[in-house]
Parts: structure tokens; C-alpha cells; sequence
């Protein structure tokens, strides 16, 4: 009995060696330690029955630059690796919840650094070396995993830990561009010294960050992918103080996966000027005060608002977790949305309305292809964002296993699309934010521009609210006054409520390319929406500063109040 | 030939020049900002700044490490940054020594402006640095006068016993010390760390090791608001070689090599470094199989060279520098960590044939060049050399610019942000330095009078610095520290037995050795050992905004202990590896 089982493995590996598809130095070492390793540890009496290795080469460039000088300017080469181990099955395996244990933190291990050149040896000693902790680790887990288990009362969601998926051989195109750093430098010179004439803008300033990445995945059922990923993004950032201390920041950002898709300096330069005019007025802007009533956000501002209520709780592993909210549990089939709106999490596509979006990627952290997800349509509710942990009525992966380098993949967002099916002009949705807001007898409703990002709670110990940090924030008055700038407001609620308000989406897309931070580290997404109206949204003041703005005017900029 | 040097010297004149100018720009644009501070900056209903000082640190990094013949990491990065210093009061009461739980710990929740450690960019001139100094002094002056105002409600109902000044007048120098660094071959050395590390390919029963090189010069320029200015220019270049394994039952053990200069050219030769290489890995390789000891000894113990020189940096010098003892709002506390020597001055600290002294001014002893010298210290003061100890006496403690009951001037030590100690020299009455194979037939006498089977010679204990840093990597955490205090963790150590005859023990810890063992050492030796390395500062860099790892250097002979306590770590260890390494492999 126990010989056939060894049979089984051996072909198994032949039939794996028989499918390498192109020859890549790193893939074929690592290949060897992952073949040996697996062989070896079989004979252990906890032993792994899933191991895979992610090499990830990242090859980055930042520069930044403040008031017209570099402030550094950086390149970097890196070679890390990511252990996935199991341990036990695909049922159940050490990565299982361990139920009343506020601090069982899912600890990846760390980065763990590898060779940058082709030295077979030095890779192999340091896979063996580290996979020899993940194996320990692992069945310390395991066991804990069984005992809890066994102790606790029987668990709401029984699906397995691991989904069965067919392993993928793959080489993708190879992204290589160069990065000319004295043209950058000179650019970022250029842009940030805009800045300097303003005595009242206290901090500005211009990065750009490039980075080409070099995914290697190896893993025991098969898989072999060799793939490339990129990413070019400027960042401009500046902040000014109001007298009474608090601290207003604006931000610009512009994303491509290729530094010659960045907009030009002269297009930046335009925004430039924009932001400190706007920062100008918005210093002297009054102070917003609570309110509750009807608000139009703009679509980038829609976009992280769904990103936060909608985004993070259909990653379907919170699903599993006894703590968290499990706000869609239950909800599929059923109305969440009204009906002219559809959200979809497409990582497939490298565009939208012809801006680039960063949430694309060929295969995602665990080696799944990625997949385009219709979780709402029509309103109704459809689907979770899968990685390989299954969730009830959900077995397998949809690409959606997401990580930073060092970090354990779980679902994670890509791209996410609100579309709607029934939209008004811009100018109909003000029209109509004016109706609603005299039926609630208000004087005025408010228009969310610009939005820096917000987060949101998805654990049942503190209260299930958002939060989004609004930048630009303007009252849209009822009696046909000019709209007013205001600050100092955060968009609170809490996500189901606030679905059930949306009224009227308009026929715009706003795009916001961002970093998603989560427990898994940060990856690139997007948050595409048009601008919608919400019947009622409630703001809350936001917290502030008390150091007072300095006490003396800037030795050197021209422009004084 | 002689073109060739013309044209050197020319050049070597046109960047003197500009970088005149430059240093000029830089001291010109401090100045301004801290006149213009010093004349207007206030609060209204608080007190102005009474002094303010500022320091502009240029740095750059250089690193390689390499792992089995490969690189692993190799950089070069610049690094600018600005401190800025308010006092508010004066000098006999300020804002100072006084720990505010609400700022000092957690630092202000409001998001003001950084001043300790500030970035600025490295590309900089005139503006750019007024307009950093500006902020960095608004939000510097802010605290500080919040501080003092908060320190003088928390005193008013209290009788004040200690009236100690808060910061020591001082006369204001001027000193300029430009000079360029030597250069770093980045190439070469990238090169070297590569092959040394390629050694450990034939030492496959060693787990995990690391190679690496660093080279850090420094120029700091500073003023302060009572004319004290200086430039200084400082350098240093480390390599270091850590390697983990684990012994067939599971023990961790660990080898290690640091060697430091001051300029990279006095790096030891690549031969001699490819031969610690090989050492670091044979003595580890062989250590795997040595035994424990069995039980825990006590008795005498003898510390040689790299041994006893960080003993004295990890347990004895760490007390010797001062440490004001600071105000809270419940009263005055004082830091018990390495302040047994505070109030000990006149008292009895090492035997009556011992004397230790900090002596800054000494560049090289033997063929060592010394990592602890430095002419001027942060506050700008000279260096001063202190007898610290005199024939076992305790005689003064290394001070900066904040007094003491005890110690009211400064000795110019303040280093890193803080007083610390530099070089650490250590002598002995000529009659009573004893070669070493007297030292090894004392320590046998001494086991026989007490009946002792064997006496233990210590030759390697573990640097902290590396032990916190690189060790904890190479080791995948693996590594174990030692718990508790006054522990030396033991790198390499022997059992002597009476008949001469020395053995490897694996591992193993120095327990209970404190500041106050060192009354006890009954013997030392001849020969001197002038060993440099990165000290952890006495005061934490957390409370000073300053360096937590200060290049010093201890030069000490051998040193007997009558009596202390060796043992093997008690807790559980880890299994080891459970495949052999693929190194093995064929």
C-alpha cells in the first residue's frame, strides 16, 4: 500500500518535470529544492502536501524631490522569496482559523532575501533553509489547528482550507524598459519648485517611483510561471495649514505601466497650479460643520467609497472568519444595490476609457489566472473575490489570491468597475442633488471631489462603519448661491444603509489608481465609478491638528499671505 | 609623470575651493535661520528661547553582503538630515531633564514638523536649509516651551532638593576640520565579500551565513545660538562574517568575525580575511560537535583578548559615563540601566593594580587604528582624555554638557547624541602583568585549590551589534538571545583542565557578571588587545534622536576572574534541520 503511494508521488514528479516550458535558471534550481524537499519531507509523520515558492525579482527606481531639490533618488535590485507550506490536506491544513485567539496574526515569515546572480547552490541553501522553519512552523500550526478544532463548538463554515485547482505552465512576455534618471531628476526639479513661492505650503512634494518585477511561481502540484509585471506612477503631494491648526493636504497621482505613459511635465504643471490654487482656498475655507443629507461624490470619490463599504467585504475569505462581519453572507441572489448598478472587479483588462488602471495582472499570487468578477448585477448580489480558500457555495479560486512580496496571499481587489446602466448628464445629477436636498428641507447638499482614500472596519468587535477622508469638499446651496468650498469633514455611515440611498449615477468614469493596503501587504488596484448621488450620507468633523501653523513667515518664498 | 601630478594638484585646488564656498553657504544659511529665531521666535504668554542649536549631517552609506559566493544586497544611498535644539528658560532651570509622558515617549500626536533626525534633501542649498531649519525650529521651540512651562507647574508645589544646573556653560569655539573621505571601490569590495563568503560552499553543515561590507563617511556641520560652530569630518569602514548552524541536538550555534578601520584602505589583506573567512567556518564546523558542559560552573574564569575587550564594553564602560537623573511629573527618577557607577566616584571599582582611562586622542595603538577617536564631540567641545579609574579607584565619569550631582563640567564626550565612552584604555601595574601561559597556570592553580576538575577560558563572546543585526537574519531568527541581565552570551570558550589540557565547549553563558565583578579580577595580562567595534549608546537613541550604535574601541589585556558562573542555556532548542542541507548533495 504505502509503496504504491510512493509510485504515485514519483510519476507525479516525472509528469511535472515533463511540463517545464522554458528554460529559466531560478525556476529550474528552485525546482530541484521544491522536488527534493517534497520527496524528503513525505516521509515525515505530519507532512506537506502542497509547497510553493515565489520568486519575485523587483527592480525599482524612486526618485523625490522637494522645492526644486532632489531629495533622494534611489534604484534597487531585490530577489525574495514567499514560502506557501501545508501541511495536513486540502481540507483541513495549517492555515485554518484558530477561533478565540485575538492575536493569531497570519504571519508570512517575512522577506526572505535570495542571490541576485544564477548561483544554483546559494538559491537552493536558502529555499532549504527556509523552508525548513515554514515545515516547523507549519505543524506547530497544524496541531494547534486540530486541538482548537476539537475544542470549540462546530464551525459555521465547513469548506475546505485549500481549493483543487489544475496547475498552469506559463511564460509570459518579458517588460523591459530603462529609466532615464537625470531626465527624471531634472523633471521632478522643475515640478517641485513650483512650490517655493507659496510661504504657506509647508511641505510639496513630487516623487516618481518605477518598478519592473520578475514573478517566478513553482509549486508541488505543478505549476511553473515565469511572468512580468510593472508599474510607473508620479505622486505629487503638498500640504498647507488653516490658522486654526489643521492640516490640509492635496494630492495628485498618475499611474502607467510604462514610464512613457506618464502625462507629460507640462500637463503636470497644469495640475500643479491647480492644486495650489485650490490649497489657497481652501485654507480659507470656513469649517464644515456635521450634517446629514444628500451628496453628490464624483467618480473617483465613488470609487474608493466602494472600494472601502463594497470592496473589502466581498474578499471572500472574511467569509470564513467567525469575527468578521460577514456583511454579504447571506445576501446572494438578493437586492443590495439598486437595480441600475452592476460592480465588477475585472483584472484582465489594462485600460479603461483609455486610461491605464492598475489592477491589472495575468496571474495572481497563488498562480490562478485572473479572472473578470460580476459580483453585483442588476443590483443583485453574485460572487465573492476568491483566492484558493474556499467559502460556502464558493470551491474554487476566481484569481483573486493577492499579495506583496512577504506577505500570505488572500483575496484581495483588482479592478474595481461600477457601472451603470441608467445615468444622467453631470448637470442633471446636480439638478437632481438640488431636488432632494429641498424635499429634506436642507439649504444645501455637498459634492465630494477629490478624496484621499479612507478605511473601513469588517470585524464585529468594533462598530461596521467607513470612513472616507475627503480633500475637496464644496456645499451645493439650494437657493442658487455660489457653491462654497468647505473643510474638516469626514464621510462616515455604515455600507448597507448607505447602498439602498444611492439615487442616480451620472454618465462619467472617474478612474483612482491606488495601493490597497490589507493584511496581505499592498497591491495595486484601481476604484473606476461614475459620480453617483446618495439620497443621504452623513459627515462627521474630522480630527485636527492643535499645533498652531509657524510662528514665523518662511525666510525665503516670495508670495506672503 | 609629472603632468600627471600637476594636474592632480590643480584639480585638488578647484574642489577645495568651491567646497569653501559650499561650507559657507551652509554655515551662513544656519546662522541666519538661527539669528532670526533667536530674535523673534516666541510664544505669546511663554518664555523665548534661551539657546538654540542646530546640526546638519551628511552622510553616506555603502553596503555589499554576499551569501555562498553571491551577492545578496549592494547599495550606495546619501543621506541628509538636520537636528534642531531649543532651550527655553535658562541654564540653571530649562525645558531639560524632564520626561514627559505625554510628548517625550509618544511624541506629539498633532502631525507637527519633525526636528530630531529631520530629512531634508540631499540635494541642497541656502533656501532649501533655512527653509528646514525654519520649520524644524518652530516645531522644536513649540515643545520645548510646552515642556518647560509644564515642568515649572509640576515643581511649584514641590521642595526642590536637587538645584543642579540644567545645562553647563561653556566657551564658544570655532573649529572647521573639512576633509574629503578616502574613496570606497564599491567594485572591489563587492568582490571581496563575495569571495569570502563563497568559503562557507565547503562547510555544507553550516545552515546559513552572510558576508558584508560597510563604509560610512560623515560631515556634520553645526552652530549654536552662543557661537559655537564647527565642521567635522568622520569615517569608518566595517566587514563583518556571521555564520548560524544548529548541533545535532538541536543547540544553536553561532560564529562570527568583525573587523574595523577607519579608513577602508587599512583593511586587513584579502588573504588574511579569506583566512577568518575559513576560521569563522571551521571553528563553527567543529563546535557542532563538541560537547557542553554538563553542569553549570562556578568558578575562576579567565577572558582573553576579543573576550575580555567586550566585557568591559558590554558590562564595565557603559557605567562609566554620566547620567542625569531626569524630573517627571512624580518626582525624580532615576534610570537604573548602567548607573552603578553614579554616585560611586572615590569608591573602590577594580583592584588596586588596575587603572582605565578614555583616551579620544589616541588614533592607533599598535598596527589597530582606533574607532573611538574623535576630536571634537557634538556640542563642539575638544575631547578631553579622562583617568577614570586610578590604581582601582573610581575618579570621574565621561560628561557632556548636562551635569550631575556629582559631575558639573564637561569632559567633551558627548558622542551620538549623548555621553559615551570612545577609547577604553586599560592598565596594568607593570609587576602585576603576567604572560599568558602564567595566566593559564594561575587559573589551573586556582581550580585545584578549589577542587575544581577545570577552569574556563573565554576567548569569544557576541557582539551585540552584530547579534541584534545581522546574526538575527543570517539565523532566520533562529538565533537565541540571552534573557535576563548582566548575561555575556559565550561565542567560543574552553575548559582548562589541571592537567593543561584545553577543550571546546559549545555555547554556553556568563551569568551574573556585573559592573561590580570587576573588583574581583585577580590577574591580567601583558599583551594588550585593541579591539574596535559599534557599541549600543548608553542612553537609548530613542530618548536622544541620536545613533544607537557608536563606533568605539577597548584596549585591555587579559583578565582573570576569581569567580563567575558559566552555563548552557536551559531552555528547549529547536529541532534541527530536518533534510540535510543542499549543500550535501552531490
Amino acid at each position: 500500500m504505502f509503496k504504491n503511494k510512493y509510485l504515485m508521488a514519483f510519476l507525479m514528479l516525472i509528469l511535472i518535470s515533463n511540463m517545464v516550458a522554458k528554460d529559466d535558471f531560478i525556476v529550474t534550481s528552485a525546482k530541484k529544492e521544491l522536488d527534493r524537499t517534497m520527496m524528503e519531507l513525505s516521509k515525515e509523520k505530519i507532512k506537506p502536501y502542497f509547497i510553493s515558492y515565489t520568486i519575485t525579482d523587483v527592480e525599482s527606481n524612486t526618485i523625490s524631490a522637494s522645492f526644486g531639490k532632489i531629495r533622494s533618488s534611489n534604484n534597487d535590485t531585490k530577489r525574495m522569496l514567499d514560502i506557501d507550506l501545508r501541511v495536513g490536506d486540502n481540507k483541513l491544513d495549517n492555515t485554518h482559523i484558530i477561533r478565540g485567539n485575538p492575536f493569531s496574526f497570519t504571519f508570512g515569515g517575512g522577506t526572505i532575501s535570495l542571490p541576485l546572480d544564477n548561483n544554483e547552490k546559494a538559491i537552493r541553501n536558502s529555499l532549504w533553509f527556509a523552508t525548513d522553519r515554514r515545515f516547523k512552523a507549519a505543524i506547530e500550526r497544524y496541531e494547534k489547528v486540530i486541538t482548537n478544532k476539537a475544542v470549540k463548538v462546530a464551525e459555521e463554515d465547513s469548506s475546505a482550507d485549500f481549493s483543487i485547482e489544475k496547475p498552469v505552465v506559463f511564460t509570459g512576455n518579458e517588460i523591459k524598459f530603462t529609466v532615464d534618471t537625470k531626465k527624471w531628476e531634472e523633471i521632478l526639479r522643475k515640478l517641485s519648485a513650483k512650490f517655493l513661492d507659496y510661504q504657506w505650503i509647508y511641505s510639496a512634494n513630487v516623487s516618481f517611483m518605477t518598478s519592473i518585477q520578475t514573478k517566478r511561481f513553482i509549486s508541488t502540484e505543478g505549476s511553473q510561471i515565469v511572468e512580468w509585471e510593472s508599474n510607473c506612477r508620479l505622486y505629487v503631494t503638498a500640504q498647507t495649514k488653516s490658522d486654526d491648526g489643521m492640516s490640509l493636504p492635496l494630492y495628485e497621482t498618475y499611474f502607467s505601466f510604462n514610464p512613457d505613459g506618464l502625462p507629460n511635465e507640462q500637463k503636470i504643471a497644469q495640475d500643479i497650479d491647480k492644486m495650489i490654487d485650490l490649497l489657497d482656498k481652501l485654507r480659507k475655507a470656513p469649517l464644515a460643520t456635521t450634517f446629514s443629507g444628500p451628496a453628490i461624490l464624483s467618480g473617483p470619490a465613488s470609487g474608493v467609497f466602494f472600494h472601502e463599504i463594497f470592496g473589502h467585504r466581498v474578499e471572500g475569505h472574511r467569509e470564513k472568519d467567525p469575527n468578521s462581519s460577514q456583511t454579504f453572507k447571506q445576501s446572494i441572489g438578493k437586492k443590495i444595490l439598486p437595480e441600475f448598478i452592476n460592480v465588477i472587479f475585472d483584472p484582465t483588462i489594462k485600460t479603461l476609457k483609455g486610461q491605464e488602471i492598475a489592477g491589472y495582472y495575468v496571474y495572481d499570487n497563488e498562480g490562478i489566472k485572473s479572472q473578470k468578477v460580476e459580483t453585483v448585477k442588476n443590483g443583485i448580489f453574485s460572487n465573492f473575490l476568491m483566492s484558493r480558500s474556499p467559502i460556502e457555495g464558493f470551491n474554487t479560486s476566481n484569481g483573486h489570491g493577492r499579495a506583496q512580496a512577504g506577505y500570505s496571499p488572500v483575496s484581495r481587489q483588482s479592478n474595481l468597475i461600477v457601472e451603470a446602466t441608467q445615468t444622467v448628464s453631470e448637470k442633471k445629477l446636480r439638478e437632481i442633488l438640488i431636488e432632494e436636498a429641498k424635499k429634506q428641507n436642507k439649504e444645501y447638499g455637498l459634492y465630494f471631489d477629490q478624496v484621499s482614500g479612507g478605511f473601513t472596519f469588517t470585524d464585529r468587535t468594533i462598530p461596521n462603519a467607513f470612513n472616507v477622508t475627503p480633500l475637496v469638499v464644496y456645499k451645493v446651496y439650494v437657493d442658487g448661491r455660489p457653491d462654497e468650498l468647505v473643510r474638516g469633514v469626514d464621510l462616515i455611515g455604515t455600507p448597507l444603509t448607505t447602498f439602498t440611498n444611492i439615487i442616480a449615477a451620472a454618465d462619467d468614469m472617474g478612474i483612482f489608481n491606488g495601493i490597497c493596503g490589507a493584511e496581505s501587504g499592498g497591491v495595486p488596484v484601481s476604484a473606476c465609478s461614475p459620480s453617483l448621488l446618495v439620497s443621504l450620507i452623513e459627515v462627521q468633523k474630522k480630527q485636527k491638528s492643535q499645533a498652531k501653523p509657524p510662528l514665523l513667515p518662511s525666510p525665503i518664498s516670495k508670495k506672503a499671505n | 609623470m609629472k603632468k600627471l601630478i600637476l594636474s592632480f594638484l590643480f584639480f585638488a585646488f578647484v574642489f577645495s575651493f568651491s567646497q569653501n564656498a559650499k561650507d559657507n553657504e551652509i554655515l551662513q544659511a544656519m546662522r541666519a535661520e538661527l539669528k532670526r529665531s533667536m530674535d523673534e521666535l516666541v510664544l505669546e504668554g511663554l518664555k523665548k528661547p534661551y539657546y538654540i542649536e542646530y546640526k546638519l549631517r551628511l552622510r553616506d552609506v555603502y553596503n555589499a553582503s554576499a551569501n555562498l559566493g553571491s551577492v545578496v544586497d549592494s547599495g550606495y544611498r546619501k543621506v541628509a538630515s538636520i537636528s534642531v535644539g531649543v532651550r527655553v528658560g535658562d541654564y540653571k532651570f530649562d525645558n531639560s531633564n524632564f520626561f514627559d509622558i505625554g510628548l517625550s515617549f509618544f511624541g506629539s500626536s498633532d502631525d507637527e514638523e519633525s526636528y530630531k533626525s529631520r530629512s531634508i534633501p540631499v540635494e541642497f542649498d541656502y533656501s532649501t536649509l533655512r527653509r528646514e531649519l525654519w520649520l524644524a525650529t518652530d516645531a522644536a521651540y513649540k515643545q520645548s516651551a510646552e515642556i518647560f512651562s509644564k515642568k515649572e507647574a509640576s515643581l511649584k508645589n514641590r521642595m526642590r532638593k536637587d538645584t543642579t544646573h540644567d545645562f553647563i556653560v561653556v566657551k564658544p569655539t570655532k573649529n572647521y576640520n573639512y576633509e574629503i573621505a578616502p574613496n570606497f571601490d564599491m567594485k572591489y569590495f563587492a568582490e571581496l565579500v563575495k569571495s569570502m563568503s563563497g568559503v562557507f560552499l565547503d562547510y555544507p553543515e553550516i545552515s546559513s551565513s552572510s558576508v558584508g561590507v560597510e563604509y560610512l563617511p560623515e560631515i556634520s556641520y553645526y552652530v549654536n545660538s552662543e557661537g559655537m560652530e564647527y565642521i567635522n569630518s568622520e569615517y569608518y569602514a566595517g566587514m563583518e562574517i556571521a555564520a548560524f548552524s544548529q548541533a545535532n541536538d538541536g543547540m544553536p550555534l553561532s560564529n562570527f568575525f568583525t573587523t574595523f578601520t577607519v579608513n577602508p584602505k587599512d583593511f586587513p589583506s584579502k588573504d588574511s580575511l579569506m583566512i577568518a573567512t575559513k576560521e569563522v567556518a571551521s571553528k563553527l564546523k567543529f563546535m557542532l560537535n563538541a560537547k557542553d558542559l554538563e553542569e553549570p560552573y562556578s568558578g575562576p574564569v579567565l577572558f582573553s583578548s576579543q573576550a575580555a575587550a567586550e566585557a568591559i564594553a558590554q558590562v564595565f564602560a557603559p557605567n562609566l559615563v554620566t547620567q542625569r537623573a531626569t524630573l517627571t511629573e512624580g518626582g525624580t527618577q532615576q534610570n537604573d540601566r548602567y548607573s552603578a557607577f553614579q554616585s560611586k566616584i572615590g569608591g573602590r571599582v577594580m583592584p588596586e593594580f588596575m587603572s582605565l582611562k578614555d583616551v579620544p586622542d589616541l588614533k592607533k595603538y599598535e598596527n589597530t587604528f582606533l574607532l573611538g577617536n574623535y576630536e571634537l564631540d557634538d556640542d563642539g567641545l575638544k575631547a578631553e582624555n579622562v583617568n577614570l579609574v586610578e590604581d582601582g579607584y573610581l575618579k570621574n565619569l565621561l560628561s557632556e554638557r548636562i551635569p550631575t550631582r556629582r559631575v558639573r563640567n564637561s569632559n567633551g564626550h558627548r558622542r551620538g547624541g549623548a555621553a559615551m565612552f570612545s577609547n577604553i584604555l586599560l592598565d596594568v601595574k607593570k609587576e602585576k602583568q603576567k604572560s599568558e601561559s602564567e595566566l593559564k597556570e594561575r587559573l589551573i592553580k586556582l581550580c585545584k585549590d578549589r577542587e575544581l576538575p577545570y577552569g574556563i577560558i573565554v576567548k569569544k563572546v557576541m557582539n551585540q551589534n552584530l547579534m541584534f543585526t545581522t546574526m538575527f537574519r543570517v539565523s532566520g531568527s533562529g538565533f537565541q538571545m540571552p534573557r535576563g541581565n548582566n548575561v555575556l552570551l559565550i561565542t567560543e570558550a574552553y575548559k582548562v583542565y589541571v592537567d593543561g589540557k584545553e577543550e571546546l565547549i559549545r555555547g554556553g553563558e556568563l551569568k551574573g557578571i556585573s559592573p561590580q565583578s570587576f573588583k574581583d579580577v585577580i590577574e591580567a595580562g601583558t599583551k594588550k588587545y585593541a579591539y574596535n567595534l559599534l557599541a549600543t549608546s548608553v542612553i537609548s537613541s530613542f530618548i536622544t534622536g541620536g545613533d544607537q550604535y557608536i563606533g568605539s574601541s577597548i584596549i585591555t589585556p587579559d583578565l582573570l576572574f576569581e569567580d563567575l558562573e558559566v552555563k548552557s542555556p536551559d531552555e528547549d532548542f529547536k529541532k534541527p534541520p530536518i533534510i540535510s542541507s543542499p549543500l550535501m548533495q552531490k
